[in-house]
Protein backbone atom coordinates (compact mmCIF):
# COMPACT_ATOMS: atom_id res chain seq x y z
CA UNK A 1 0.00 0.00 0.00
CA UNK A 2 1.33 3.37 -1.09
CA UNK A 3 1.44 6.21 1.27
CA UNK A 4 -1.08 7.89 -0.52
CA UNK A 5 -3.24 4.75 -0.05
CA UNK A 6 -2.14 5.06 3.47
CA UNK A 7 -3.38 7.87 4.46
CA UNK A 8 -6.39 8.20 2.39
CA UNK A 9 -7.83 4.78 4.55
CA UNK A 10 -6.65 7.03 7.84
CA UNK A 11 -8.69 9.52 6.24
CA UNK A 12 -11.75 7.43 5.54
CA UNK A 13 -11.88 5.39 9.30
CA UNK A 14 -11.65 9.54 11.07
CA UNK A 15 -15.00 10.32 9.27
CA UNK A 16 -16.18 7.29 10.39
CA UNK A 17 -19.90 6.16 8.97
CA UNK A 18 -20.66 9.12 6.75
CA UNK A 19 -18.13 8.49 4.69
CA UNK A 20 -19.04 7.25 0.86
CA UNK A 21 -16.12 8.30 -1.22
CA UNK A 22 -12.87 9.66 -1.62
CA UNK A 23 -10.27 10.07 -5.17
CA UNK A 24 -6.60 12.17 -5.24
CA UNK A 25 -7.71 13.23 -8.91
CA UNK A 26 -5.05 14.66 -11.87
CA UNK A 27 -6.78 17.10 -13.66
CA UNK A 28 -7.13 14.97 -16.63
CA UNK A 29 -9.72 13.71 -14.59
CA UNK A 30 -7.79 10.55 -13.71
CA UNK A 31 -8.05 9.11 -10.05
CA UNK A 32 -4.52 7.84 -8.89
CA UNK A 33 -5.79 6.79 -5.21
CA UNK A 34 -9.18 6.18 -3.82
CA UNK A 35 -12.64 5.33 -3.98
CA UNK A 36 -15.83 4.54 -3.10
CA UNK A 37 -17.57 2.39 -0.61
CA UNK A 38 -21.19 3.48 -1.86
CA UNK A 39 -21.69 0.92 -5.08
CA UNK A 40 -24.38 4.03 -6.22
CA UNK A 41 -21.69 6.43 -6.03
CA UNK A 42 -19.27 6.06 -9.30
CA UNK A 43 -16.16 7.46 -8.09
CA UNK A 44 -14.49 7.64 -11.39
CA UNK A 45 -17.34 9.76 -12.59
CA UNK A 46 -16.92 12.02 -9.97
CA UNK A 47 -13.36 12.55 -10.87
CA UNK A 48 -13.64 12.84 -13.99
CA UNK A 49 -16.81 15.15 -13.79
CA UNK A 50 -15.25 17.20 -10.89
CA UNK A 51 -12.44 17.98 -13.01
CA UNK A 52 -14.27 20.12 -14.81
CA UNK A 53 -16.05 21.94 -12.00
CA UNK A 54 -12.30 22.56 -10.45
CA UNK A 55 -10.68 23.57 -14.00
CA UNK A 56 -14.15 26.40 -14.21
CA UNK A 57 -13.68 27.33 -10.79
CA UNK A 58 -9.95 28.19 -11.32
CA UNK A 59 -10.50 29.75 -14.55
CA UNK A 60 -13.27 31.76 -13.44
CA UNK A 61 -11.88 33.25 -9.75
CA UNK A 62 -8.86 33.83 -11.88
CA UNK A 63 -11.00 37.23 -13.07
CA UNK A 64 -12.55 37.84 -10.41
CA UNK A 65 -10.74 39.91 -7.80
CA UNK A 66 -11.38 37.33 -4.80
CA UNK A 67 -8.22 35.61 -4.71
CA UNK A 68 -7.30 32.24 -5.96
CA UNK A 69 -9.87 29.03 -5.54
CA UNK A 70 -8.75 26.68 -2.69
CA UNK A 71 -11.80 24.88 -2.80
CA UNK A 72 -15.82 23.73 -3.69
CA UNK A 73 -18.17 22.54 -1.53
CA UNK A 74 -22.04 21.37 -3.23
CA UNK A 75 -24.35 20.68 -0.79
CA UNK A 76 -26.60 18.02 -2.15
CA UNK A 77 -30.04 16.45 -0.49
CA UNK A 78 -27.67 13.55 -0.11
CA UNK A 79 -24.44 14.52 0.37
CA UNK A 80 -22.05 16.73 0.81
CA UNK A 81 -19.37 16.60 -2.11
CA UNK A 82 -16.07 18.61 -1.07
CA UNK A 83 -13.16 19.59 -3.53
CA UNK A 84 -9.79 21.16 -2.70
CA UNK A 85 -6.66 21.50 -4.46
CA UNK A 86 -3.68 19.77 -3.68
CA UNK A 87 0.28 20.00 -4.44
CA UNK A 88 0.68 23.08 -7.05
CA UNK A 89 -2.96 23.17 -8.51
CA UNK A 90 -2.46 19.80 -10.88
CA UNK A 91 -4.33 17.60 -8.71
CA UNK A 92 -7.24 17.99 -6.88
CA UNK A 93 -8.97 15.94 -3.66
CA UNK A 94 -12.25 15.03 -4.08
CA UNK A 95 -14.67 13.97 -0.78
CA UNK A 96 -18.16 12.38 -0.46
CA UNK A 97 -20.33 12.17 3.07
CA UNK A 98 -23.44 11.90 3.36
CA UNK A 99 -25.64 14.39 5.00
CA UNK A 100 -25.55 13.25 8.61
CA UNK A 101 -22.01 14.10 8.55
CA UNK A 102 -20.57 17.06 10.53
CA UNK A 103 -19.52 19.22 7.46
CA UNK A 104 -17.15 21.78 9.67
CA UNK A 105 -16.01 18.28 11.49
CA UNK A 106 -14.66 17.15 7.60
CA UNK A 107 -14.23 20.21 6.58
CA UNK A 108 -11.03 20.45 9.55
CA UNK A 109 -10.07 16.95 8.67
CA UNK A 110 -9.32 17.72 5.17
CA UNK A 111 -7.69 21.00 6.13
CA UNK A 112 -5.22 18.56 8.46
CA UNK A 113 -4.52 15.79 5.38
CA UNK A 114 -4.41 18.04 2.27
CA UNK A 115 -0.72 18.92 2.73
CA UNK A 116 0.33 15.24 3.76
CA UNK A 117 -1.83 13.95 1.01
CA UNK A 118 0.27 17.06 -1.32
CA UNK A 119 3.60 15.49 0.07
CA UNK A 120 2.36 11.90 -0.65
CA UNK A 121 1.67 12.46 -4.41
CA UNK A 122 4.24 10.61 -6.63
CA UNK A 123 6.19 13.11 -8.97
CA UNK A 124 8.22 12.11 -12.25
CA UNK B 1 -13.47 12.40 -22.36
CA UNK B 2 -13.76 10.51 -25.19
CA UNK B 3 -13.78 11.62 -29.17
CA UNK B 4 -17.54 10.31 -29.57
CA UNK B 5 -20.53 9.80 -27.67
CA UNK B 6 -24.06 10.97 -27.35
CA UNK B 7 -25.72 14.51 -26.02
CA UNK B 8 -27.56 12.73 -23.11
CA UNK B 9 -24.17 12.53 -21.36
CA UNK B 10 -22.51 15.69 -22.27
CA UNK B 11 -24.61 18.61 -23.45
CA UNK B 12 -23.63 20.81 -26.13
CA UNK B 13 -22.23 23.87 -23.64
CA UNK B 14 -20.33 20.96 -21.47
CA UNK B 15 -18.69 20.28 -24.93
CA UNK B 16 -17.89 23.50 -25.41
CA UNK B 17 -16.79 24.36 -22.20
CA UNK B 18 -14.35 20.99 -22.15
CA UNK B 19 -12.76 21.81 -25.42
CA UNK B 20 -12.31 25.38 -24.87
CA UNK B 21 -10.52 24.72 -21.71
CA UNK B 22 -8.47 21.80 -22.88
CA UNK B 23 -7.17 24.58 -25.83
CA UNK B 24 -8.07 21.90 -28.54
CA UNK B 25 -8.32 22.81 -31.72
CA UNK B 26 -10.66 20.57 -33.99
CA UNK B 27 -14.26 19.62 -35.52
CA UNK B 28 -17.04 18.68 -33.29
CA UNK B 29 -19.88 17.05 -35.44
CA UNK B 30 -23.04 17.00 -33.76
CA UNK B 31 -26.05 14.59 -35.33
CA UNK B 32 -29.65 15.16 -34.10
CA UNK B 33 -32.24 13.17 -36.27
CA UNK B 34 -31.78 14.70 -39.75
CA UNK B 35 -30.29 17.65 -38.80
CA UNK B 36 -26.61 17.88 -38.75
CA UNK B 37 -24.07 20.28 -37.48
CA UNK B 38 -20.82 21.36 -36.70
CA UNK B 39 -18.26 23.09 -34.16
CA UNK B 40 -14.79 24.19 -34.88
CA UNK B 41 -12.65 24.73 -32.36
CA UNK B 42 -8.58 26.33 -32.81
CA UNK B 43 -6.84 26.89 -29.36
CA UNK B 44 -9.45 26.86 -26.90
CA UNK B 45 -12.15 29.26 -28.92
CA UNK B 46 -14.82 28.45 -31.23
CA UNK B 47 -14.23 29.92 -34.20
CA UNK B 48 -16.94 28.84 -36.91
CA UNK B 49 -20.10 27.03 -36.52
CA UNK B 50 -22.39 25.51 -39.54
CA UNK B 51 -25.61 24.33 -38.79
CA UNK B 52 -28.12 24.01 -42.01
CA UNK B 53 -27.99 27.42 -43.62
CA UNK B 54 -26.81 28.89 -40.62
CA UNK B 55 -23.26 29.65 -39.94
CA UNK B 56 -21.61 31.78 -36.91
CA UNK B 57 -22.91 32.66 -33.71
CA UNK B 58 -26.47 31.79 -34.82
CA UNK B 59 -25.53 28.11 -36.01
CA UNK B 60 -23.88 28.13 -32.44
CA UNK B 61 -27.60 29.56 -30.42
CA UNK B 62 -29.14 26.82 -32.68
CA UNK B 63 -27.25 23.78 -31.66
CA UNK B 64 -26.82 24.72 -27.89
CA UNK B 65 -31.03 24.03 -28.04
CA UNK B 66 -30.14 20.47 -29.00
CA UNK B 67 -30.79 17.85 -26.40
CA UNK B 68 -30.78 14.79 -28.07
CA UNK B 69 -28.11 13.43 -30.82
CA UNK B 70 -24.70 12.25 -31.06
CA UNK B 71 -21.03 14.09 -31.33
CA UNK B 72 -17.67 13.34 -32.47
CA UNK B 73 -14.62 15.29 -32.16
CA UNK B 74 -11.95 15.13 -34.69
CA UNK B 75 -8.90 16.60 -33.13
CA UNK B 76 -6.36 18.55 -35.20
CA UNK B 77 -9.57 19.57 -37.78
CA UNK B 78 -9.16 23.08 -38.96
CA UNK B 79 -11.97 25.11 -39.68
CA UNK B 80 -12.16 25.94 -43.37
CA UNK B 81 -12.90 30.33 -41.76
CA UNK B 82 -13.64 32.40 -38.90
CA UNK B 83 -16.86 33.75 -38.33
CA UNK B 84 -16.77 33.88 -34.81
CA UNK B 85 -15.16 36.35 -32.14
CA UNK B 86 -17.09 36.24 -28.75
CA UNK B 87 -15.76 33.66 -26.02
CA UNK B 88 -16.63 30.56 -25.10
CA UNK B 89 -18.70 31.53 -22.43
CA UNK B 90 -20.15 34.32 -23.62
CA UNK B 91 -21.65 31.49 -26.21
CA UNK B 92 -22.57 29.82 -23.69
CA UNK B 93 -24.64 32.82 -21.70
CA UNK B 94 -25.77 34.20 -24.87
CA UNK B 95 -27.41 30.71 -25.93
CA UNK B 96 -29.07 30.21 -22.53
CA UNK B 97 -30.09 34.15 -22.49
CA UNK B 98 -31.80 33.25 -25.94
CA UNK B 99 -33.31 29.74 -24.69
CA UNK B 100 -35.26 30.93 -21.46
CA UNK B 101 -36.54 33.98 -23.66
CA UNK B 102 -37.88 30.99 -26.16
CA UNK B 103 -39.24 29.28 -23.74
CA UNK B 104 -40.95 32.85 -21.78
CA UNK B 105 -42.37 33.36 -25.58
CA UNK B 106 -44.52 30.02 -25.07
CA UNK B 107 -46.49 31.92 -22.53
CA UNK B 108 -48.83 34.69 -23.62
CA UNK B 109 -47.81 38.34 -24.62
CA UNK B 110 -49.80 39.58 -21.93
CA UNK B 111 -48.39 37.45 -18.93
CA UNK B 112 -44.62 38.10 -20.21
CA UNK B 113 -45.56 42.15 -20.42
CA UNK B 114 -47.15 41.86 -16.63
CA UNK B 115 -43.81 39.91 -15.77
CA UNK B 116 -41.79 42.68 -16.99
CA UNK B 117 -44.01 45.39 -15.18
CA UNK B 118 -44.19 43.65 -11.83
CA UNK B 119 -40.51 43.39 -11.62
CA UNK B 120 -39.48 47.03 -12.48
CA UNK B 121 -41.93 47.59 -9.57
CA UNK B 122 -40.85 44.78 -7.23
CA UNK B 123 -37.20 44.46 -7.53
CA UNK B 124 -36.36 47.31 -5.52
CA UNK B 125 -37.80 45.79 -2.94
CA UNK B 126 -35.62 42.47 -3.18
CA UNK B 127 -32.38 44.76 -3.07
CA UNK B 128 -33.70 45.77 0.36
CA UNK B 129 -33.85 42.53 1.27
CA UNK B 130 -30.61 42.08 0.22
CA UNK B 131 -29.17 45.04 2.21
CA UNK B 132 -30.97 43.22 5.13
CA UNK B 133 -29.13 40.17 4.99
CA UNK B 134 -25.69 41.84 4.09
CA UNK B 135 -26.38 43.50 7.86
CA UNK B 136 -26.74 40.11 9.35
CA UNK B 137 -23.57 38.82 7.85
CA UNK B 138 -19.74 39.33 9.25
CA UNK B 139 -17.76 40.48 6.22
CA UNK B 140 -20.30 41.11 3.80
CA UNK B 141 -18.95 41.95 0.46
CA UNK B 142 -21.89 41.53 -2.06
CA UNK B 143 -24.96 39.79 -2.62
CA UNK B 144 -27.11 39.06 -5.92
CA UNK B 145 -30.43 37.40 -7.00
CA UNK B 146 -29.38 35.71 -10.22
CA UNK B 147 -31.80 33.73 -13.02
CA UNK B 148 -30.13 30.92 -14.78
CA UNK B 149 -29.08 32.81 -17.73
CA UNK B 150 -26.48 34.76 -15.53
CA UNK B 151 -28.54 38.07 -15.36
CA UNK B 152 -29.56 39.38 -12.34
CA UNK B 153 -32.64 40.49 -11.05
CA UNK B 154 -31.44 42.40 -8.21
CA UNK B 155 -28.14 42.94 -6.25
CA UNK B 156 -26.68 44.69 -3.63
CA UNK B 157 -22.51 45.38 -2.77
CA UNK B 158 -20.93 46.95 0.05
CA UNK B 159 -17.50 47.49 -1.88
CA UNK B 160 -16.59 48.31 -5.57
CA UNK B 161 -16.93 44.59 -6.23
CA UNK B 162 -19.64 44.48 -9.22
CA UNK B 163 -21.81 41.43 -8.35
CA UNK B 164 -22.74 41.51 -12.09
CA UNK B 165 -19.26 40.31 -12.84
CA UNK B 166 -19.57 37.55 -9.92
CA UNK B 167 -22.75 36.69 -10.95
CA UNK B 168 -22.45 35.83 -14.98
CA UNK B 169 -19.37 33.34 -13.96
CA UNK B 170 -20.76 31.76 -11.15
CA UNK B 171 -23.73 31.20 -13.06
CA UNK B 172 -21.59 29.02 -15.40
CA UNK B 173 -20.27 27.03 -12.16
CA UNK B 174 -23.30 26.23 -10.64
CA UNK B 175 -24.86 25.27 -13.60
CA UNK B 176 -21.58 22.94 -14.25
CA UNK B 177 -22.16 21.47 -10.84
CA UNK B 178 -25.50 20.89 -11.34
CA UNK B 179 -24.98 18.91 -14.24
CA UNK B 180 -22.06 17.15 -12.86
CA UNK B 181 -24.25 15.88 -9.84
CA UNK B 182 -27.28 15.28 -11.79
CA UNK B 183 -24.84 12.82 -14.01
CA UNK B 184 -23.55 11.23 -10.37
CA UNK B 185 -26.95 10.79 -9.12
CA UNK B 186 -26.08 12.33 -6.19
CA UNK B 187 -29.15 13.83 -5.63
CA UNK B 188 -30.77 17.63 -6.03
CA UNK B 189 -28.00 20.52 -5.64
CA UNK B 190 -28.99 22.79 -2.91
CA UNK B 191 -26.36 25.72 -2.45
CA UNK B 192 -22.30 25.69 -3.64
CA UNK B 193 -19.88 27.04 -1.78
CA UNK B 194 -16.46 28.52 -3.28
CA UNK B 195 -14.14 29.60 -0.87
CA UNK B 196 -10.98 31.57 -2.51
CA UNK B 197 -8.23 33.19 -0.82
CA UNK B 198 -9.98 36.05 0.11
CA UNK B 199 -13.84 35.37 -0.20
CA UNK B 200 -16.50 32.43 0.07
CA UNK B 201 -19.03 32.44 -2.40
CA UNK B 202 -22.00 30.79 -1.48
CA UNK B 203 -24.77 30.13 -4.64
CA UNK B 204 -28.22 28.74 -3.26
CA UNK B 205 -30.79 27.97 -5.59
CA UNK B 206 -34.19 29.64 -4.70
CA UNK B 207 -37.26 27.40 -4.25
CA UNK B 208 -38.26 26.70 -8.33
CA UNK B 209 -34.42 26.54 -9.34
CA UNK B 210 -35.13 29.49 -11.79
CA UNK B 211 -32.76 31.48 -10.10
CA UNK B 212 -30.11 31.09 -7.29
CA UNK B 213 -29.06 33.68 -4.32
CA UNK B 214 -25.15 34.59 -4.69
CA UNK B 215 -23.50 35.82 -1.48
CA UNK B 216 -20.08 37.08 -1.32
CA UNK B 217 -18.30 37.60 2.20
CA UNK B 218 -14.78 38.45 3.15
CA UNK B 219 -13.06 35.16 4.35
CA UNK B 220 -10.87 36.48 7.14
CA UNK B 221 -14.10 38.43 8.69
CA UNK B 222 -16.99 35.95 7.75
CA UNK B 223 -17.87 32.96 9.96
CA UNK B 224 -19.37 30.47 7.57
CA UNK B 225 -21.66 28.58 9.67
CA UNK B 226 -23.39 31.89 9.86
CA UNK B 227 -23.21 33.00 6.33
CA UNK B 228 -24.81 29.55 4.97
CA UNK B 229 -27.64 29.87 7.65
CA UNK B 230 -28.07 33.36 6.85
CA UNK B 231 -28.58 32.49 2.99
CA UNK B 232 -30.75 29.95 4.01
CA UNK B 233 -33.12 31.77 5.73
CA UNK B 234 -33.26 34.40 3.64
CA UNK B 235 -34.08 32.69 0.46
CA UNK B 236 -37.45 31.52 1.15
CA UNK B 237 -38.40 35.47 1.84
CA UNK B 238 -36.33 36.82 -1.70
CA UNK B 239 -37.95 34.10 -3.67
CA UNK B 240 -41.64 35.12 -2.61
CA UNK B 241 -40.46 38.75 -3.61
CA UNK B 242 -39.84 37.62 -7.25
CA UNK B 243 -42.69 38.70 -9.42
CA UNK B 244 -44.30 35.82 -11.13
Amino acid sequence: MTKLEQLIMQFRSEVGSDFVSTDVVGMDGLSIAGGSINPNFDSNMAAARFAMVMKLAGKITDKLPLGAVEDNLVTTDSYYLLSRFLDDGSFFWIVAVTREATLGAVRMLMNEYAPQLSNAIPHA
Amino acid sequence: MGTQGSLHDMTVADLIQVNCQDHKTGKLSLNNGAMQGNLYFKNGNVIHAEMGQLQGEAAVYELLSWEEGLFKLDVGHEAPQSTITRSWAGLIMEGARLLDEKLANNDSDESVTNDLKETIVVAPKIEDILKEMGGEMQGYIASAVTGMDGLNIAQHSKTNIDPEAISAQMTMLLKLVDSTVGKLDAGTVQDNLVTTANAYVLMRFLPGRQHFLGVAVDRKAANLGNMRLIANIYSERIYKAIPR
